[in-house]
C-alpha cells in the first residue's frame, strides 16, 4: 500500500524543495541508508571563471603601466575566484531516494501527492545539486515543482513535493535526474538515479442513458426489442386468434366490440452480441490542441462507457482494437465486466500513448470476422481521420455484421489546414452514412450522452 | 511484472557508474536538465521548463552591479556611467536568460572600475567595486543557468545562498588580504607595494596555470 512520511514529522514542510538536517526523518530500520544505483549520463563544463586570469592580468597591466597601485589590488581580487576554480573538484554523489505517493490506485482526474526525498548518504558535501523528478509524461502537475536546487551535507536530505492529476493506465515514475556541480560552478555532472514507482489508475465509467444498438440479436432472451412478434412488453401487432394462444394475450376489447377473437403480439426481446472496437492506430492519436485529450483516448473512453451500458442491459460485449492486437470475446457477467474494465484501464494496447509501429487494419478486420461466431453488432470508436477506416466498415457490413460508429471529433476550425481536414472528415461521415451505418459525431466539449441521443433520435426518425 | 511498492527503498551498492569518459572542452549547454521530457507537466511548463531567473541570484547580481555604480559615482563619473550601463545590461540579460549578456554587463562594470582607477580613485572604493563586480558576474551566470535548467516553480534559494556566499567570501578575503599587504607590508611606500603585489599576482597566476592542467 502507499506509504507516506509521518504527518507529525518536524522536518517536513508543505512547500517543495524543503530541506532537513541530520537523520531526523529516517525511520528506524529504514533502508534509506543505501545509495541507489545511478549512472552518469553527461558532463558539462560551465566554467565562467575561466576569464578570471585574463581579467587579473589586464587590471594588473593597466595598473602597472599607469602606476596605479589600486588597480593592481583589483587584479589581486580576481585571483581569489581563479584559485577556487582550480582547487575545487566535483564531488562523486552517493544518494538515496525514497518516493511515496498518497494513492497508488487513483481514479482518473484524482489528485495524487508525490513526495520524493533524496538523501546524501555519502561522505562528501554536495555544495550544488539539482534534482529533477522524472514523472510520467502523461501526468499533469497541478501544483508544486518537480525540480529543485539545493546543497546537501552528508546525511542531509531534501524533499520534492508536488501534486499530479492522474490519468488512466500504469503510470511509471522512472527516477530522479541529478545535476551535481562543484562549489565554484565550473563543472556539472548529470546522473540518473533509479527510483521506479508505478501507480495504476483505473477508471470507473458511468453508463450511458441511450443505447447504441442496431437490430441484430442473438437467440438468447434479453432486453433489446426486436421486430419479431411474440412475447414481450412493447406492442407489436394484432393477429387472428389461433388455437392454443394464451388467454392473457387475447384482445378482449376487440372481442367486446366485434365478437371476434384476436391475439395481441409483442416485440420479442433478445440480447445482442456486440464487439466494441477501439481505433488505437498511431493516426488516431490526434488532438485539436495540446491541452485537449487525444481522439484515441476519447475513443477508449467511449468504449468503456458503451461497455458498462451494454453489460448493464444484459448484452454480451467483447472488445478488440484496430492497432496493437487485443481481443476479449463477447461475454456477459460480472467477472467479464471486471476483466474488460481492467483491460480498458491498463492494457498496453489501449494505452494513452500512441503505438510505436503500424498495424494493418485489414488483418484486424479479418481476425474480427474469424473470431466472432456468426454476425454480431460492431461499434467502432474512431476519430475517422483517414480513408482506410472505411474498408473494415464495408467488409463487416457485407459479411452481414451490423456496424455503428462513434467518432470523437479531433478537428478544429482554427487554421486552413484544420478546416480542410474537418471538411474531409465530414465527407467521410457522409460516405459511411450511405452504407446505412449510423455515425455518432462526438464533438469535443459535448457529453457523449448528448451526441448519442441526438444521432439515435435522427437515425430512428 | 514486479512493481516496487511506493515508499520501497531501491538498494544497491553500485553508485556513480560512469557511462562516459569526461572529456575536456565539453561545451556548456543551457539545455533543461530533463531534456524536455515532461510534456504536459502543468505549472512546471509543457516540455522544457520555461525560463525564469531565480530570485536570489538575480537580486544579488543586480544589486551588486548597482552597488558598483553607486560606489564609483563618488570617485569617477565616467566609470560610474559605464557600470550603470553594465547594470542595465545585466538586468536585460537576466530577463532574457542570456549568459553572454551577463558577461558583457559585468565587463562594462569592470571597465568602469578601470576608468575610475585611471582617474586616481582611492583604493577602498575600487576594491569594494571589484568584489561587487565579481559577485554580480557570478550570481548572474548562476541565476541564468538555474533558471534555464529548473524553470520558475523550482525552489533554488539554498543552492544559491551557498554558491554566491562562497564567491562573496572568497573575493572579500582575497581583497582584504591584498589590502592588508598593501597597507602594512610596504610601510606606506606605494612603489614597493606595486612591485610586491605584481610579483604576487604573477606567481599566483603562473602557479595556477602550471598546476591546473
Amino acid at each position: 500500500m502507499s506509504t507516506t512520511l509521518d504527518a507529525g514529522d518536524a522536518s517536513r514542510d508543505r512547500s517543495d524543495g524543503t530541506h532537513s538536517s541530520g537523520n531526523d526523518d529516517a525511520v528506524p530500520g529504514d533502508t534509506e541508508k543505501e545509495p541507489v544505483p545511478s549512472s552518469r549520463i553527461a558532463r558539462h563544463s560551465t566554467d565562467h571563471w575561466q576569464v578570471m586570469t585574463g581579467v587579473a592580468l589586464l587590471a594588473a597591466g593597466v595598473g602597472v603601466l599607469s602606476i596605479r597601485p589600486a588597480l593592481v589590488l583589483v587584479a589581486v581580487v580576481c585571483v581569489g575566484p581563479a584559485t577556487i576554480r582550480r582547487v575545487t573538484t566535483t564531488p562523486e554523489p552517493k544518494l538515496a531516494v525514497r518516493r511515496s505517493v498518497s494513492d497508488d490506485d487513483p481514479d482518473p482526474g484524482d489528485v495524487v501527492e508525490v513526495e520524493t526525498t533524496v538523501r546524501n548518504v555519502g561522505e562528501e558535501t554536495l555544495p550544488d545539486c539539482r534534482f529533477v523528478d522524472l514523472a510520467p509524461g502523461e501526468l499533469r502537475a497541478v501544483d508544486g515543482s518537480l525540480r529543485t536546487a539545493t546543497a546537501l551535507r552528508p546525511g542531509d536530505s531534501c524533499t520534492l513535493t508536488y501534486r499530479v492529476e492522474a490519468t488512466r493506465g500504469h503510470q511509471r515514475f522512472e527516477g530522479v535526474e541529478v545535476v551535481v556541480g562543484d562549489v565554484a560552478g565550473t563543472t556539472e555532472h548529470e546522473y540518473l538515479l533509479d527510483a521506479p514507482l508505478t501507480i495504476t489508475c483505473r477508471p470507473s465509467p458511468e453508463p450511458l442513458e441511450t443505447l447504441l444498438l442496431r437490430g441484430l440479436t442473438t437467440p438468447y432472451a434479453g432486453r433489446l426489442s426486436t421486430e419479431k412478434p411474440g412475447e414481450g412488453l412493447e406492442f407489436h401487432s394484432v393477429r387472428e386468434y389461433r388455437y392454443g394462444d394464451a388467454l392473457r394475450r387475447i384482445d378482449w376489447n376487440q372481442y367486446a366490440s366485434t365478437g371476434e377473437l384476436a391475439t395481441l403480439q409483442f416485440r420479442t426481446e433478445r440480447s445482442a452480441s456486440v464487439v466494441l472496437v477501439a481505433d488505437v492506430r498511431g493516426t488516431a492519436y490526434v488532438r485539436a490542441s495540446q491541452e485537449h485529450p487525444n481522439a484515441a483516448d476519447r475513443g477508449v473512453e467511449a468504449v468503456r462507457r458503451l461497455l458498462v451500458t451494454l453489460l448493464d442491459e444484459d448484452h454480451r460485449v467483447g472488445i478488440t482494437t484496430f492497432g496493437p492486437d487485443y481481443w476479449l470475446a463477447p461475454d456477459a457477467g460480472s467477472e467479464h465486466r471486471d476483466r474488460a474494465l481492467d483491460a480498458l484501464g491498463s492494457e498496453p494496447a489501449l494505452s494513452p500513448s500512441p503505438p510505436d509501429e503500424d498495424h494493418p487494419i485489414r488483418l484486424r478486420t479479418l481476425q474480427l470476422l474469424q473470431r466472432t461466431d456468426g454476425p454480431t453488432q460492431v461499434v467502432i470508436c474512431t476519430p475517422l481521420v483517414d480513408d482506410s477506416i472505411e474498408m473494415p466498415i464495408r467488409m463487416l457490413e457485407s459479411a452481414g455484421y451490423e456496424v455503428a460508429v462513434v467518432s470523437p471529433d479531433p478537428t478544429a476550425m482554427d487554421a486552413p489546414g484544420d478546416v480542410l481536414s474537418a471538411l474531409e472528415r465530414r465527407q467521410r461521415i457522409r460516405r459511411i452514412h450511405e452504407y446505412g451505418v449510423p455515425v455518432i459525431d462526438w464533438p469535443l466539449g459535448e457529453r457523449l450522452d448528448v451526441a448519442l441521443a441526438r444521432t439515435v433520435e435522427r437515425w430512428s426518425a | 511484472m514486479s512493481t516496487p511498492q511506493p515508499g520501497d527503498q531501491v538498494t544497491s551498492n553500485a553508485t556513480g557508474t560512469d557511462t562516459e569518459e569526461p572529456t575536456d572542452g565539453d561545451v556548456a549547454t543551457d539545455q533543461p536538465a530533463d531534456g524536455g521530457r515532461f510534456a504536459g507537466a502543468g505549472p512546471d511548463g509543457v516540455g522544457a521548463p520555461e525560463y525564469s531567473p531565480t530570485s536570489v541570484g538575480a537580486a544579488v547580481s543586480v544589486l551588486s552591479a548597482l552597488l558598483v555604480t553607486v560606489v564609483l559615482a563618488s570617485v569617477s563619473l565616467t566609470g560610474s556611467a559605464s557600470a550603470g550601463l553594465g547594470t542595465w545590461t545585466i538586468v536585460v540579460a537576466l530577463l532574457r536568460g542570456h549568459r553572454k549578456l551577463v558577461t558583457v554587463g559585468s565587463s562594462l562594470a569592470f571597465g568602469g572600475l578601470l576608468l575610475a582607477g585611471l582617474a586616481d580613485a582611492p583604493t577602498p572604493p575600487l576594491l569594494v567595486g571589484a568584489i561587487c563586480t565579481l559577485v554580480a558576474y557570478d550570481a548572474g551566470h548562476y541565476s541564468v543557468r538555474l533558471g534555464t535548467q529548473l524553470g520558475p516553480a523550482a525552489s533554488t534559494a539554498r543552492a544559491e545562498y551557498v554558491h554566491i556566499g562562497v564567491t562573496a567570501v572568497v573575493t572579500t578575503v582575497t581583497a582584504l588580504a591584498g589590502y592588508l599587504v598593501f597597507r602594512l607590508g610596504t610601510g606606506g611606500q606605494p612603489a614597493i607595494a606595486v612591485v610586491a603585489l605584481l610579483l604576487a599576482v604573477l606567481l599566483l597566476v603562473s602557479a595556477l596555470y602550471l598546476t591546473g592542467e
